[in-house]
């Protein structure tokens, strides 16, 4: 195990070896930024509840991870989503030969930055980095502080992006433990819509450390629908930041399913720089064995008249560990504030832990704003009801904890991910005791 | 906001007056030779000093904490003096009618007669006039009762053997940096010990005040229900107007045994500062409480209008099975206040309870957050929480937070935590102009009903008091 200090000089050790495109200005900002800032530990509030012990204990910083896969393999475990236009990275490096999106990519829609015309490029350097604090976010920085390649997705104004675009992130097995890195800037000019699918997947177990970054920027009314799937093996670790701007009359709703890791940390972080915005969160996370996982969402209310709603739901058993931060920050102008944030547990195991923490920060009095969080075993009341109608208690058992993960589930705005979802989710609970079967009641 | 309006929220401390009496006063600072003055001063037993010793030294090495929702500059603790007592007389008085006229007087206006009130309401008061104790009413009576209810010096002489056994056992001198300092320097306070199965014949009260300029008030409260007992315990503070601000840094410390029921009310009142921020107490408090038997109880209630600053988190340990918790608060901030409070409870038994009501009302430039922390472990089986915490807001140049955090290790637990912001509604409010009644008492009769669930746990006399604290903060404070 080696110490937070060591990590950080491993990060900065390994930046010898790698280059960034020389046009863009942001690495040499962040490696700046990141020399002043320390690896968070306990003591850091924001990491209070998750301890980076697998970062610790593994040299992933030392090496970088390669993109070599089966490609029969990656096909399959990718499964159909039917008619989307797919881009597939393996261990952050873009696999062109899994991936076909070349309609978008004719009209400019999608990018790598290593392809990026002039134009592309100043509107990169212009956006990236823009859409948090780098110093609350030490990730994040150590993301931008080596950019190799990376991924624009520009909506041009006015334009509805028929087909859906799935972004699929592979991590597979490497010789030895490694750092793998992807970053997205997705820009939405006025009017726009598109809808996005992220599946954060793995070929088995994986012993990388994924760090992967996306920024979105909403531009007056323009609309995105972002599906998230986190579905990995348990082995990995992955820390993803999400960071969305919007501007006046935008749109943005999310729909994420994420199991535990070693280590899984999510922050999302939504500005509302314009009147009128809205943004909805809907998540469910699950965690069993030894995994963890870490939610961090941040809504900065900068603007008036925006509305936000968030519904998060975890499931959490065996020796797992789940962490929901949800923080609601209203600034002094963004009065007729409508906020609401809700997380709801389910806790099965007397190893596990769940520590919530939703937080609200208000600096204008003409809001509605709440939270709420609870924390519960299974309904002994629902049971009741259950076994009273001749099912017995395990099947009501499941029968309740499908019920409750599936809520979310069904929400999801594409009928393909759900068929995904589904798929990861009997994956899942095929070794949760009395729970392997929950699929097939349905 | 009509100027009306505004000249009400800027009303004046009633209670910023100051007493002209000859005190005694260490000089400013803070080394060992002061806590061994303090505790020579006080007559102390050799094992006590080196208690405070010990004390001292871990404050030493100990960093002031910045997790509070609060801005303040640096409290420089060398430019503050540890001791105050009024007069020099060695010896102390030892009934009512010895206590300096001048001193009753304060008293008097504060509204808590010791006489007239005692006799009346039927309670005893132990007031605290900056750092000393000046007399205890219905003494006699509570010791029929085998009820012990002294300043915390007499009973660091009288009975050792508690003081030993209890005194840091449910707050220990190196528990945070306030509490360290409290316990290196505090100069009086209050001890209440409640025998097996009695039931305190009266409700006990203690009143603090900071009279001296440039003292730190640091008293430290001990109360002790022994097995099946019962008690009802008053605080209310003041403080004059000062320009500077001043500290106090408390500790209380609860101890309740098998099926003992405690119950803590508090008003505060120090002074906020005035209409600029300036001056006002800083009041850095530890309280908490440990059931430490089965079945046991200890309520929380407080009423938080005064100090510059409040720091304070009256906690619940529930050590024993059944215990149950409870913490209900209304914290009111007004121009330049600033409130970080709230609660911890920390469920260790089995079948534990806890219910948490919290009431926040932030006005003119004030930030108010209430910051909570809930714990369940994983013997603590059947536990049972209820969170609720509500926060109004008036005018738009202030601040309402909410920090609470859940931390379960426990399937068998169920926990709730429920939080909400608004204002004022206009519906509320129009709907009460409709018949008749004027927009000042509309809003007094609305921020009224939204702490009634607190109001409402509180002993008569001072819930009261309470109400009309509030309502001359905030009558009309809505434009």
């Amino acid at each position: 195990m080696i110490t937070p200090n060591e990590l950080k000089q491993q990060a900065q050790n390994s930046w010898q070896h790698q280059s960034s495109l020389d046009w863009l200005s942001l690495p040499a900002k962040a490696r700046a930024t990141f020399a002043g800032l320390d690896i968070p530990t306990r003591k850091t509030e924001a990491w209070k509840y998750t301890p980076l012990t697998p970062l610790l204990n593994n040299a992933y910083l030392a090496n970088q991870a390669a993109g070599d896969v089966d490609a029969g393999a990656a096909e399959t475990r990718i499964g159909p989503l039917g008619d989307v236009s797919r881009l597939v990275f393996i261990n952050g490096h873009f696999t062109p030969g899994l991936s076909r999106f070349s309609d978008l990519e004719n009209q400019g829609i999608i990018t790598l930055f290593s392809n990026a015309n002039d134009t592309q490029r100043d509107l990169i350097n212009a956006e990236l980095g823009t859409g948090f604090e780098p110093k609350e976010h030490i990730f994040a920085t150590l993301n931008y502080s080596s950019v190799a390649d990376g991924l624009l997705i520009h909506a041009p104004a006015d334009f509805k992006v028929q087909q859906a675009i799935q972004l699929v992130y592979l991590s597979t097995a490497e010789a030895d433990t490694s750092l793998a890195q992807s970053r997205v800037l997705v820009c939405a000019e006025a009017g726009s819509s598109l809808e996005l699918i992220e599946q954060f997947d793995s070929l088995g177990a994986t012993n990388v450390f994924h760090n992967h970054m996306m920024e979105v920027s909403l531009h007056p009314n323009a609309r995105m629908v972002h599906t998230r799937l986190q579905v990995e093996h348990e082995s990995l670790t992955h820390i993803n930041g999400l960071h969305i701007k919007l501007a006046q009359g935008s749109h943005y709703e999310q729909h994420a399913l994420a199991f535990g890791s070693a280590l899984k940390r999510n922050d999302i972080n939504v500005s509302f720089n314009g009147n009128n915005a809205y943004c909805r969160l809907n998540g469910v996370f699950l965690s069993k064995h030894k995994q963890h996982i870490d939610n961090h969402l941040n809504l900065e209310h900068a603007a008036p008249h925006c509305n936000s709603d968030t519904e998060y739901k975890g499931f959490i058993t065996d020796s797992s560990r789940a962490v929901f931060n949800g923080r609601i920050h209203i600034h002094q102008h963004a009065q007729k504030t409508a906020a609401h944030l809700n997380s709801k547990n389910l806790l099965l195991s007397k190893q596990a832990e769940l520590d919530t923490k939703p937080e609200l920060e208000i600096y204008a009095d003409d809001v509605k704003c709440s939270h709420g969080a609870s924390i519960g075993k299974l309904d002994d009341k629902s049971l009741f009801y259950f076994q009273s109608r001749g099912i017995d208690r395990a099947t009501a058992e499941a029968m309740l904890c499908l019920g409750f993960v599936n809520e979310m589930v069904e929400q999801f705005p594409n009928g393909a991910v759900i068929e995904l979802a589904r798929q990861r989710l009997a994956e899942f609970f095929n070794d949760v005791d009395k729970l392997n079967n929950l699929w097939s009641l349905e | 906001m009509s100027d009306e309006i505004n000249a009400l929220i800027r009303r004046e401390y009633e209670a910023g007056f100051v007493t002209n009496i000859e005190s005694e006063t260490l000089p400013p600072g803070l080394n060992e030779e002061v806590v061994r003055v303090i505790s020579a001063k006080k007559n102390e037993p050799e094992w006590m000093l080196e208690w405070r010793l010990e004390a001292y030294r871990k404050w030493r090495e100990m960093e002031i904490p910045t997790w509070a929702h609060l801005k303040h500059p640096p409290v420089d603790f060398d430019a503050i003096s540890y001791y105050s007592s009024p007069k020099s007389k060695n010896d102390g008085p030892k009934s009512l009618d010895e206590v300096d006229p001048e001193i009753l007087e304060t008293f008097e206006k504060l509204g808590i007669p010791l006489h007239e009130r005692a006799k009346l309401a039927g309670v005893a008061v132990d007031a605290v006039f900056d750092s000393v104790s000046i007399g205890t009413t219905f003494k006699d009576d509570l010791a029929k009762a085998g009820v012990i209810f002294c300043s915390i010096s007499e009973a660091i002489r009288d009975y050792p053997e508690l003081i030993q056994k209890y005194l840091g056992s449910v707050v220990p001198q190196q528990d945070n940096f306030y509490a360290a300092l409290n316990s290196a320097v505090f100069s009086d306070g209050s001890f209440v010990y409640i025998p097996k199965n009695t039931r305190c014949p009266m409700e006990l009260s203690t009143y603090f005040r900071i009279n001296e300029l440039n003292t730190g008030q640091f008293e430290r409260t001990l109360i002790v229900a022994d097995e099946g007992s019962q008690v009802s315990y008053l605080e209310g503070c003041t403080a004059p107007m000062r320009d500077e601000n001043q500290l106090h840094a408390a500790v209380v410390e609860l101890v309740a045994l098998g099926n003992a029921d405690i119950k803590y009310s508090t008003v505060q009142n120090w002074y906020p500062g005035d209409e600029n921020g300036k001056g006002g107490i800083y009041n850095f408090v530890t309280k908490r409480g440990v059931c430490d038997g089965a079945n046991s109880k200890i309520s929380w209630t407080q009423v938080e209008t005064g100090s510059a600053i409040t720091w304070k988190y009256p906690s619940v340990i529930l050590r024993g099975d059944n215990s149950i918790g409870e913490f209900y608060s209304v914290a009111l901030t007004n121009g330049y206040q600033q409130a970080d409070t709230g609660t911890k409870m920390i469920h260790l038994g089995k079948n534990t309870k806890s219910t948490i009501v919290s009431k926040g009302i932030s006005a003119g430039r004030s930030q108010n957050a209430y910051r909570g922390l809930v714990r369940i472990s994983p013997r603590a089986d059947g536990a049972r929480n209820h969170t609720q915490c509500d926060s109004l807001l008036i005018g738009d140049q202030c601040g309402a937070h909410t920090f609470p955090y859940i931390e379960n290790k426990n399937p068998d637990a169920i926990l709730e935590h429920e939080a909400t912001t608004s204002k004022v509604s206009d519906d509320q409010l129009f709907l009460c102009r409709q018949r008749g009644i004027d927009e000042e008492k509309a809003v007094s009769m609305i921020v009224n009903g939204f702490c009634k669930e607190v109001f409402k746990e509180l002993p008569m006399e001072f819930a009261v008091e309470a109400g009309k604290l509030l309502e001359v903060s905030l009558e009309g404070a809505v434009g």
